[in-house]
């Protein structure tokens, strides 16, 4: 535990802690190539940063006003950065710091192998832009995991050969998106009419406390896929009444709770006709569905193709199967 | 019937009725990772539901979207599950995965023999 590399290892710990303390959870601890206990906890205090902000629910989103994205310009020869922007507000870096320094010096290991292949990748007969996730190096030693629009531009008359790097810190936008749901919540208080009742307060109102709840029962809910599930079995499991549950579940997560148990069992049979060869039938029973003709029709609703119309596209472009995303 | 597959994530092996999966050294899971390993499995299965003993301790990464894909698409055709973390990283990330993880049987493990005997009342007989 003494070495110097241990104890460079538990200062990043106690330094993206301390970020936390403060409220910063966009940072991460870059990991080491370890396997011991102080791996784990590093493993874990990244894990719990990640889960606060939400990072890793969503693919790409544009970053709102609150913090500016980073753009980057870079030299294709030379691998430098050549035009910086908005680094500070990101990486705590000015942007005259990394200004004509390689690029690959403030990624981490993993997105340098990446870089290195995007690189390669692009030409001139290159799509105009990708989404990739990179990890870059903020002042304080810590990582700044985020999703970055990258663009080649073969033609641009000022940015020839140019790519561009623009980063875009996600958490902002969901920390937006959580303010919207805390004024939601807190903005019932201000819609109740005056003089209205007690229990009609306790009706209609979704405390903090209830999305917790609700959580559980999409958790209760994604347990129990393969059973029959009636609302009242879900209500007894997590403890709250039938209306807060429909309701909250609506504005959670913009759906009902049988459009969301439904999409759930969607999901798992899009996979099974994909990659099996089970019949439609023995697929609608392992995901919940009674019948397959049910199944089928819902899935047609959703994928726009029949499961059996999938199974045959997929199969003719077999290649393709691994890199679909749904 | 195929014994042995792998990808770029891991090796999937079917012995005796019991399917090992062995994550590669230094793997880190995104959404896409998560994705490729189901889609592997369940055409390595060809349809059936078999006991898996798993080893995840060349994992240094899963996200919470890759963690959430193998908790409700990753538990398909999963008879039970045994899991074997040999280093405390493997250790926190099996932990995680039990915790996220639906009611299908499974159990963690110090020892690969003790695993193997919890499986082996689900191994099919005519797979064994």
């Amino acid at each position: 535990m003494d070495s110097p590399e241990n104890k460079e290892r538990l200062e990043k710990l106690f330094q993206q802690l301390l970020e936390m303390a403060m409220g910063n959870f966009s940072q991460r601890i870059a990991r080491s190539d370890r396997n011991d206990s102080l791996e784990a906890l590093i493993a874990l205090v990244n894990k719990v940063a990640e889960r606060i902000s939400g990072r890793g629910n969503s693919g790409p989103v544009y970053s709102q006003a609150d913090t500016p994205p980073m753009f980057l310009a870079i030299d294709v020869p030379s691998q430098t950065i050549e035009l910086s922007w908005g680094a500070l507000d990101m990486l705590k870096l000015n942007d005259s710091d990394i200004v004509d320094t390689p690029l690959k010096n403030i990624l981490c290991a993993d997105s340098q192998k990446r870089w290195a292949s995007i690189t390669k990748e692009m030409g001139d007969d290159s799509e105009s832009g990708r989404w990739e996730r990179l990890s870059f190096f903020a002042k304080n030693g810590l990582l700044f995991p985020c999703y970055s629009l990258i663009i080649y531009c073969p033609e641009e008359k000022i940015l020839k050969g140019k790519i561009l790097v623009i980063s875009f810190d996600v958490l902002s936008t969901k920390r937006l998106q959580k303010d919207k749901l805390q004024k939601l919540v807190y903005g019932q208080f201000q819609r109740r009419p005056t003089g209205s009742s007690d229990s009609n307060v306790s009706k209609n109102i979704l405390f903090p406390a209830d999305l917790e709840i609700i959580r559980t029962a999409s958790d209760y809910i994604t347990n129990h896929l393969d059973d029959p599930m009636a609302l009242e079995d879900i209500c007894r499991s997590v403890g709250i009444n039938e209306f807060k549950l429909k309701w909250g579940f609506k504005k959670v997560y913009g759906m009902s709770v049988f459009q969301y148990i439904k999409d759930m069992r969607l999901s798992k049979a899009y996979v099974l006709v994909l990659y099996t060869n089970n019949s439609i039938l023995s697929i609608a029973k392992l995901v919940g569905f009674k019948k397959g003709n049910h199944l089928s029709r819902e899935f047609k609703k959703r994928y726009g193709h029949n499961p059996t119309a999938l199974r045959i596209h997929a199969a003719q472009n077999e290649s393709s199967n691994f890199n679909t995303i749904h | 019937m195929k014994k042995y597959v792998e990808n770029n994530f891991a090796s999937f092996r079917l012995e005796k009725g019991i399917l090992h999966i062995c994550y590669k050294e230094d793997v880190s899971l995104l959404l896409r990772g998560a994705m490729e390993i189901v889609a592997l499995r369940l055409v390595f299965q060809q349809g059936k539901a078999y006991p898996i003993l798993c080893n995840m301790s060349g994992v240094r990464y899963i996200s919470l979207d890759a963690q959430k894909y193998f908790a409700v698409e990753g538990s398909l055709l999963v008879m039970a599950l045994a899991l074997v973390p040999k280093s405390p990283l493997a250790m926190i990330y099996t932990k995680l995965y039990i915790l996220e993880a639906p009611p299908i049987k499974m159990k963690m493990f110090t020892e690969e023999a003790l695993a193997l005997a919890f499986l082996s009342p689900f191994v099919l007989p005519e797979s064994a």
